[in-house]
């Protein structure tokens, strides 16, 4: 792809150590095919640049990177990565962008970069296929699986992700998946149960839990929305759902602030 | 009374040697004004410009007759001047004691 | 009255109030007049003679036995007092002190013999020890006293013990931040026949080095500078090797171990840290930093080792150095050098440029740096012609503890010590940096403020522009930043002041260092106007190597890895960075790899300030005052201040646990 081609970022945010193994650089696009009403970054959710105002002071959330700008912005801490660390494709929905930028993939793999996505994975087929390949690790965050509720609440496909997350099998990835836990949705039994189901199925993966929360408010009140409140889930509940989880054979791990 | 220079001594010696004592120094030798001996309190470390100057540099407990050699005492502010003019009468120096007040009358 | 203060902070205050210096002066002229007059009109060892025969030796408080009796002090306005200091404390402990005098046949000057006479009222208080510890019926520690006036220690307690009598001397004659050395070299030998001895196991020395370090700290009142616990007693640990590899010991594990146990702001550590180091050093020196205690503070030989052989330092030499009180590389018992007699003050260069008649004339960028430079010149010609008066205090106890003295027959003040460079440190740095990136964009290139705009603003302490202050701290570009501009404006700063400074030699034929660190930040700052980098009028300048880590500390780290620190730019560099306990906790493996991958990226010196629960308190209840704390939540590194409420008190909840103090 031509080099003037730019890509929309929201934050290229360094130094992170929980997106991955080692540390990181955590890129994030702007733009989703989703909209979780649980959104903790809610700046990246639309595809355009958008107007944000902040203690009276307007900005703008996302900036054009061009290719080269973001591989040197990468590669700033590479120093840094060591055996395990690398870059973090994250949003958004990373996966809508990161077939534009086989070039950048390709140039952070031949200095050894470790390449970690995080996904919804409710994307074209060809856009993960382009970009697996370069792809040492993938989160997938597993959110509604029953189809109504994934069209209505999510706007989403279950077919689509479900196939997605076969090829991604099919291909040897082993991905993380992730479940953010609400009692709104995504613990309600007839979504709950046939996650359940399918990570039985799939025993061997790892799989994260954490609570829904609100951190994200102030972004929401500075694009003027309103951010939900979530109802309380403890740590023992949490512990729960990982028991129900872990009964599948699945190794669970429970991320809590 | 006989005035050298607009000044009433024929020789003063300083008090405090550091950065005022440096400059009046200076201004002193400057004016053929003779200066017989420092006395400073880290003498022994000064010692080693004595070469150069061509004046003793002393502490407090040289002999009477030692001091006796100028006809004053100059206070070059170098040092607290109760502190100083309190060592000079510890050590039983009893000339008379100028601050550098009076460098203003030299000609 | 001073001894009327019965807890350590009413000992704090009244010491911080001065009347301690006033009371024992009049408690002196009344008590002790021959020694009142001494002290003001007799020779050094007249007084240090007099000194060694007069302090009043107390009962021991703990294991160890050191004391500096207040009303004794040596009065410091005789000369310079050597402050920043490190005397070679390795003699005392394969010594006993008539080993270290000279034989008769070899006294041939004057110094000779005050130094001999230093070492006679040495052995002479040792005696005075010696009977009170016998009256004490304490005959383990009348041996060790007598022992150490003509044989070497005997055992590692022996050692330390010897290390606590030299240092409380020091402390005596009035020097101020007295650092301690290769502790866990010095000791090393003592230790190690010990416990091949079996005479002790790991955690007697491990009690042993927490009561030597409460013994260092007993004092901390009289021992601190301008503030409470800033007593430069540093230990140094850890040593890259110069045929390779990494040298630490036992000891170097055992002193971070003694510290965690004991808690105390002070002694404090410095680790030498080099890519050879095992990482288990790096992993327990986190751990220690994790308590927050402060210590260590990390130095990099890999970077700082090739520094100082370029600046003349003999290879040997090299490999072996300490720094004063805080992070200024020496050479223990080898350098006489005052590191820190002066500071340099970027924004006041700055503030020069702006009092020029014809500063609003200035139409471009390059026109302003040129006068920035002129001005940082006639700046430093000053401040050398300030410090040219510059005198050490004759100083035979000293000399005893350096080097070369003994065979140059030379005292430290004449010349005796083997390094003699002076070192100033440098304040503002960032701020100034700052200001002129701004000055260049606003100004030069938008054009959206003139010069008469920006001065007004700065005179009236930008009153009426809050916004415009806010936008000036949110820059782009950021002193801290890994961007090329910033390094190099900041590169280009840093080379013309030494540029200045390279030919300058002092009354003992040493050279002038700088660093980018320094303490002053506060003081400096204090009376000083408002600074286009969005300061107002009297708040402190930036600290040492700092920024607001928005983009994390490996931002930071590149950054001080950029500069450049060749010529005589190393006196002192520190990364400074704030982190709360449960970051490094939530993170432990990983901050170690990232501290790890700082050595081989290349930062000077790297210190953490890690916050506790109390911070995190104040931090919720003002904010604004904590900008730059960084805390930790899944899923991302959040400021403390941006978390909704609910989360401030789970983190606060959580740091009160870690801390044992949950309610």
């Amino acid at each position: 792809m031509d080099g003037e081609k730019k890509t929309l970022i929201t934050n290229i945010q360094r130094m992170c150590m929980h997106d991955g193994p080692g540390i990181r650089t955590t890129v994030f696009f702007k733009g989703c095919s989703l909209h979780c009403p649980w959104c903790s970054n809610p700046e990246n959710i639309s595809a355009g640049r958008e107007s944000y105002t902040v203690n009276g002071n307007t900005g703008m959330y996302g900036k054009f990177y061009t290719e080269e700008e973001l591989y040197r912005e990468i590669i700033k801490d590479i120093k840094f990565f060591g055996q395990g660390g690398g870059v973090t494709f994250s949003g958004g929905e990373p996966l809508l962008q990161l077939p534009f930028l086989q070039p950048l993939l390709s140039r952070l793999r031949e200095k050894d970069i470790n390449i970690c996505v995080e996904t919804a994975l409710h994307v074209p087929t060809e856009s993960l296929m382009s970009v697996l390949p370069y792809v040492d690790l993938f989160f997938v965050d597993m959110k509604i699986l029953h189809g109504d509720m994934c069209k209505n609440v999510l706007g989403g496909e279950v077919a689509t992700y479900l196939h997605n997350l076969d090829t991604l099998l099919d291909r040897g990835k082993q991905p993380i998946i992730r479940i953010p836990c609400n009692r709104e949705y995504t613990l309600k039994e007839e979504n709950f149960s046939l996650i359940l189901d399918w990570l039985k199925t799939h025993p061997h993966l790892s799989v994260e839990v954490f609570a829904t929360h609100s951190l994200g408010k102030a972004k929401y009140e500075s694009l003027g929305k309103e951010c939900l409140r979530w109802a309380q889930i403890s740590t023992e509940e949490l512990e729960e759902i990982a028991v129900r989880i872990g009964r599948g054979g699945s190794k669970v791990f429970i991320n809590s602030i | 009374m006989e005035r050298i220079n607009n000044l009433p001594y024929r020789s003063v010696a300083l008090c405090g040697y550091r950065q005022k004592g440096r400059n009046i120094y200076q201004q002193l030798a400057e004016k053929n004004i003779r200066i017989p001996y420092i006395i400073e309190r880290n003498y022994q470390a000064l010692k080693i410009l004595e070469k150069d100057l061509g004046v003793p540099i002393v502490g407090f407990e040289e002999e009477p007759a030692f001091y006796e050699e100028a006809d004053a005492i100059l206070l070059t502010g170098d040092l607290p001047e109760a502190v100083v003019r309190e060592s000079l009468e510890l050590a039983g120096i009893k000339l008379p004691i100028v601050s550098d007040g009076i460098l203003q009358d030299l000609e | 009255m001073f001894c009327d203060c019965k807890t350590e902070l009413e000992r704090n205050e009244y010491k911080r109030s001065t009347k301690l210096q006033q009371e024992a002066d009049s408690w002196l002229k009344e008590n002790q007049p021959e020694f009142y007059k001494l002290q003001r009109i007799g020779s050094y060892n007249a007084v240090f003679d007099a000194i060694c025969s007069f302090v009043e030796i107390p009962q021991k408080e703990g294991r160890f036995l050191h004391f500096v009796d207040y009303r004794y002090l040596f009065d410091t306005t005789r000369g310079y007092r050597f402050e920043n200091l490190t005397p070679d404390f390795g003699l005392i402990v394969n010594k006993g002190l008539q080993e270290l005098k000279y034989p008769e046949k070899d006294v041939t000057n004057d110094f000779c013999v005050d130094y001999n006479k230093t070492i006679d009222s040495m052995m002479h208080l040792c005696e005075r020890i010696a009977a009170s510890r016998k009256a004490a019926g304490d005959a383990v520690y009348e041996g060790l006293f007598l022992n150490m006036k003509d044989k070497p220690a005997r055992g590692f307690e022996e050692a330390l013990q010897r290390i606590l009598f030299i240092d409380q001397l020091f402390w005596q004659m009035g020097h101020r931040l007295v650092g301690l050395g290769h502790l866990d070299r010095i000791l090393w030998d003592n230790y190690h026949k010990d416990m091949q001895d079996r005479k002790i196991t790991r955690e007697e020395a491990l009690e042993l080095l927490c009561d030597f370090m409460k013994a260092l700290h007993q004092y901390y009142w009289l021992k601190s500078n301008v503030l409470m616990g800033d007593t430069g007693q540093i230990i140094i640990l850890g040593t890259k090797n110069r045929d390779g590899g990494y040298y630490c010991n036992e000891l170097t594990g055992l002193f971070i171990e003694a510290l965690m146990k004991v808690q105390l702001p002070d002694p404090k550590l410095l680790l030498r840290v080099s890519k050879d180091m095992p990482e288990g050093l790096m992993k327990l020196s986190l751990k220690c930093m994790q308590t927050g205690v402060g210590s260590p503070i990390l130095s990099n030989d890999d970077v700082i080792v090739p520094k100082l052989i370029a600046y003349g330092v003999d290879k040997e030499d090299a490999y072996y150095y300490g720094t004063s009180a805080c992070w200024e590389p020496l050479i223990p018992g080898k350098s006489i050098s005052p590191n820190n007699i002066a500071y340099l003050s970027y924004p006041k260069v700055l503030k020069r440029v702006w009092n020029h008649e014809d500063v609003l004339e200035i139409t471009e960028f390059k026109q302003w740096m040129e006068c920035f430079y002129q001005e940082l010149k006639t700046e430093l010609s000053e401040l050398k012609k300030k410090i040219s008066d510059y005198r050490l205090q004759y100083n035979p106890l000293l000399s005893v503890f350096t080097g070369d003295c003994y065979t140059r027959k030379s005292d430290v003040s004449t010349g005796g010590g083997k390094y003699h460079n002076f070192g100033i440190t440098t304040v503002g740095l960032s701020n100034t940096v700052n200001a002129l990136l701004n000055l260049k964009e606003r100004v030069f290139e938008k054009h959206s403020l003139s010069l008469k705009e920006v001065a007004d603003i700065l005179q009236n302490d930008f009153k009426g522009y809050d916004k415009l202050l806010n936008r000036l701290k949110d820059s782009k570009l950021k002193y801290g930043m890994d961007e090329e501009e910033v390094i190099s404006l900041t590169n280009e700063i840093l080379r013309v002041s030494t540029d200045e400074i390279r030919e300058y030699r002092n009354y003992l034929g040493g050279g002038l260092k700088l660093g980018v660190s320094a303490p002053s930040y506060i003081e400096a700052a204090r009376d000083f106007p408002a600074t286009f980098d969005g300061r107002r009028a009297g708040e402190p300048f930036g600290v040492h190597i700092s920024s607001d880590c928005r983009n994390g500390y490996t931002e930071l780290i590149n950054f001080a890895a950029a500069l450049d620190y060749g010529e005589n730019r190393f006196n002192g560099n520190v990364v400074d960075f704030m982190i709360s306990p449960h970051f490094i906790e939530q993170n432990f493996d990983k901050m170690t790899d990232l501290l790890m991958a700082g050595i081989g990226v290349g930062f000077f010196q790297l210190q953490m300030n890690v916050i506790g629960s109390e911070t995190l308190i104040k931090a919720k209840k003002d904010p604004e005052k904590y900008p730059n704390l960084i805390v930790r939540v899944w899923g991302f590194s959040a400021y403390f201040r941006e978390l909704p409420e609910e989360y401030q008190d789970i983190l606060i909840c959580r740091a009160l646990e870690n801390e044992g103090k949950a309610s």
